[in-house]
């Protein structure tokens, strides 16, 4: 089946793209309404989900019911989020958080779910056939929990997602496959809301991962948060208020910080300026102070290319390229600040905010069996372990270890008779319990009572091709292996898991029936113009029969009804081919 | 001596080449084999060196890559994924040239004795902290002199450690490490 394509979703912090390959070459899918970039925002609007440029529009209009930068607080815990100062609701509900849309609360992930449907329709619209399965893009050092929830928000956007792909290797391969050329290059992605940086070698269609490092919480939009902070302090001055908590100056404030980084891209000095009731707030900046802060925001990336460079055992000389990926890498500060890091000056030829996606549409492609030149070799970028006495964490899987791979571990008893062991999973880099990721805890059951230290239980750590972690045990005197639940639940019930499917269903039959409409009415225009032509050919008498049939078909082109529709057509083409006939008898 | 093996496909019967690489997948019917001699050497059809041709081994670990990552298995193959995370492991161990020196002992059932801080150098250090605890000035130049020693010592263990794995490897058979023993 050549109709069948598996798409590559870029679902970024900011905007998100969606591409395919076709015919060896891979294309960022546009449709009627959304050309390019799809900005990651999803809004309620008199009673309606809306999802990206009409979304964007309510951002300083609706801030409340406006929800952007969703992917900042993907598979994070409430503590994490609470200093993003963000205009809409969030709250917390366990350790779990919820932004509240409507009079409904959402989950991150249903959210990132509601944008990667938007994303299939745009994509199905594009083709013009449906579309089931995907590659999904996320920060290379996103955790475990983050790439779990990416996951499940395919999976409630009813995708099949065949991998969770690194954004920067996703770019690297797009940059690859237009270059050619072997050696070693460092990627640095500068995202809305994350910071990657990753080491590749490149040799005939190998792109192996040496390297990455990153931080999820860096990006560009710390800069606009930075110029807003700043920004707000300034105004309560000026105005001489403490008690500046109104939403919507709060997001114009935001609005305004972004449109000066962005014209800071081209211009050498810019005004920020915000209208709140009636009053005004102004101010120039000029490039050097503009600078200055984002060198600031920056500063935490030098030391994470410099461990990148070190993990990968080269010197930044030992490179052949340093490619740069992220809208924010437009700007002309942060290209200084990459040649400062590198010493040496950045290569601009990709399109900073097209190349993940067209990468990913590239692995989706590998996927599928029709690309068998290029391999991606990925790495794990956060090292996982288990806890032990005394709260430390014991490694057995260290950052940069190639994907997939395996770690066993036999744990045992303390206890005699002690039937059930539990094993405390982490991510992280750090010696104590408490600095890393506590992923999940899981119960190692059904042990047979013995003397403490004589069970013998092998459980084996798995990290999947798309960085997820799966465990297995086995008891290694009984041989009897069992899966172990890990069952991350982010928060989300069963049944809220069935209604959200069960509504994307609903949406695809409604889907699937706009699509039949279109084709029949398409079909019953093309039918109409194609008789017209010829009706002034009849004798009269035929001619009105034909124009009845027409008329009748007409009208039903204007009723929203696909059957009468079909019907109408049916049998303006019978009249027409007895018609026909009767005329070739005669001649 | 590379060892001459002669297996048949466990899925299809179809005799697989006499080739290192077609041990691991059959030409015929395309499915992974499970491991026949799981050694990390015999995995990428080497023979057992203490010293290895890095460009090769990793030649040789890219066309694994390439025939047996789970992308290449557009069907979920649970043996492609195991035998791929095998060869992740094997490929990370013989990278290491300290990795590989303690396979190599303990595949010959030598025990690696965990090092102990040789009595003289623990010695040094120790003095080298009074002093720096009473004088202060010069502190900085005598971490650098005992840094200084530390690795030309280490350069020259290493040398020693380097001339050692060239006579083994060129001993050729492993069954002369037992006698070392």
């Amino acid at each position: 089946m050549s109709n069948e394509s598996v798409i590559g979703i870029d679902l970024g912090t900011t905007h998100s793209l969606v591409a395919v390959v076709q015919e060896g070459t891979p294309q960022i899918l546009d449709s009627e309404k959304e050309a390019g970039l799809m900005p990651s925002v999803v809004s309620w609007e008199d009673g309606q989900l809306q999802v990206g440029f009409a979304a964007r529009k309510n951002r300083i209009r609706n801030p409340k019911q406006t929800i952007f930068s969703v992917k900042r607080l993907l598979g994070r815990s409430a503590k994490e989020v609470r200093e993003l100062i963000l205009p809409y609701e969030v709250n917390e509900e366990k350790d779990n958080i919820q932004v509240k849309l409507g009079n409904q609360q959402y989950s991150p992930i249903e959210i990132s779910a509601i944008l990667l449907r938007a994303l299939k329709q745009k994509a199905q619209d594009a083709l013009g056939y449906p579309i089931h399965q995907a590659v999904v893009t996320v920060p290379a050092y996103f955790n475990d929990i983050q790439r779990q929830s990416t996951r499940m928000a395919g999976k409630l956007a009813g995708l099949d997602i065949l991998r969770i792909l690194n954004e920067p290797t996703a770019a690297a391969l797009a940059y690859g496959l237009s270059q050619k050329n072997q050696g070693m290059i460092a990627v640095y992605d500068l995202g809305g809301g994350t910071f990657d940086i990753s080491i590749l070698r490149f040799h005939h269609g190998i792109f192996e991962v040496l390297s990455t490092a990153g931080d999820t919480a860096l990006g560009g939009d710390d800069i606009d948060f930075q110029i807003a902070n700043q920004m707000m302090q300034e105004i309560k001055n000026q105005w001489n208020t403490t008690s500046l908590t109104q939403t919507e100056l709060h997001a114009q404030i935001l609005e305004a910080s972004e449109a000066l980084k962005k014209s800071f891209s081209q211009h050498s000095e810019a005004i920020f300026q915000v209208q709140f009731q009636g009053k005004v707030f102004q101010k120039k900046w000029q490039k050097e102070e503009f600078e200055t802060l984002v060198k600031k925001v920056l500063e935490k990336t030098h030391a994470l290319c410099i461990q990148a460079l070190k993990d990968a055992g080269l010197e930044a000389s030992q490179l052949s390229d340093v490619i740069l990926v992220g809208g924010p890498t437009r700007l002309p500060i942060v290209q200084h600040v990459v040649k400062e890091i590198f010493n040496r000056p950045p290569n601009v030829s990709l399109h900073p905010e097209q190349a993940v996606a067209l990468g990913a549409a590239i692995q989706a492609d590998i996927l599928s069996g029709k690309n068998e030149q290029a391999l991606l070799v990925d790495v794990v970028p956060l090292t996982l372990g288990i806890e032990t006495y005394g709260g430390v964490m014991t490694p057995l899987i260290p950052r940069n270890t190639r994907i997939p791979f395996v770690a066993k571990e036999i744990f045992t008893t303390f206890v005699d008779g002690q039937t059930a062991v539990e094993v405390h999973v982490l991510q992280g880099e750090r010696e104590k319990v408490e600095c890393n990721r506590s992923l999940f805890r899981f119960k190692l059951k059904g042990i047979q009572p013995q003397p403490a230290g004589v069970p013998r239980i092998e459980v084996s750590f798995l990290i999947d091709a798309d960085g997820i972690l799966q465990v297995y045990a086995k008891d290694l005197h009984t041989q009897k292996e069992q899966i172990v639940e890990i069952n991350p639940s982010f928060g989300l019930s069963e049944e809220k898991i069935y209604a959200f499917i069960e509504e994307g269903i609903k949406n695809q039959e409604k889907d699937r029936k706009d699509h039949q409409w279109i084709e029949a009415k398409n079909h019953a225009q093309a039918m109409l113009l194609n008789i017209e032509k010829q009706l002034t050919m009849l004798p009269e008498k035929k001619m009105k029969e034909i124009q009845l049939a027409i008329e009748a078909l007409k009208s039903m082109l204007s009723q929203d009804d696909f059957d009468q529709l079909e019907k109408a057509a049916l049998n303006l083409k019978e009249k027409w081919l007895q018609v026909a006939q009767s005329l070739k008898k005669k001649n | 001596m590379a060892q001459v093996f002669q297996y048949k496909c466990e899925f299809c019967g179809t005799d697989l080449e006499n080739h290192w690489l077609s041990q691991h997948i059959c030409q015929k019917c395309k499915k992974p084999q499970h491991f026949h001699l799981p050694d990390y050497f015999q995995i990428f059809g080497l023979e057992v060196r203490f010293q290895l041709n890095q460009d090769e081994l990793r030649e040789r670990f890219y066309q694994l890559a390439q025939l047996l990552h789970p992308d290449r298995f557009p069907r979920f193959d649970a043996q492609a994924l195991e035998k791929m995370s095998f060869i992740n492991r094997a490929y990370e161990v013989l990278k290491n040239s300290e990795k590989r020196r303690n396979y190599i002992l303990q595949q010959e059932n030598l025990s690696i004795e965990k090092s102990h801080l040789p009595l003289e150098l623990a010695e040094e250090w120790f003095t080298l902290q009074e002093k720096i605890h009473t004088s202060q000035v010069n502190a900085f130049s005598q971490i650098c002199q005992f840094e200084n020693q530390l690795e030309s010592q280490e350069t020259q263990l290493e040398a020693q450690i380097d001339q050692l794995e060239q006579k083994f490897d060129e001993m050729h058979q492993r069954d002369d490490l037992v006698l070392l023993a």
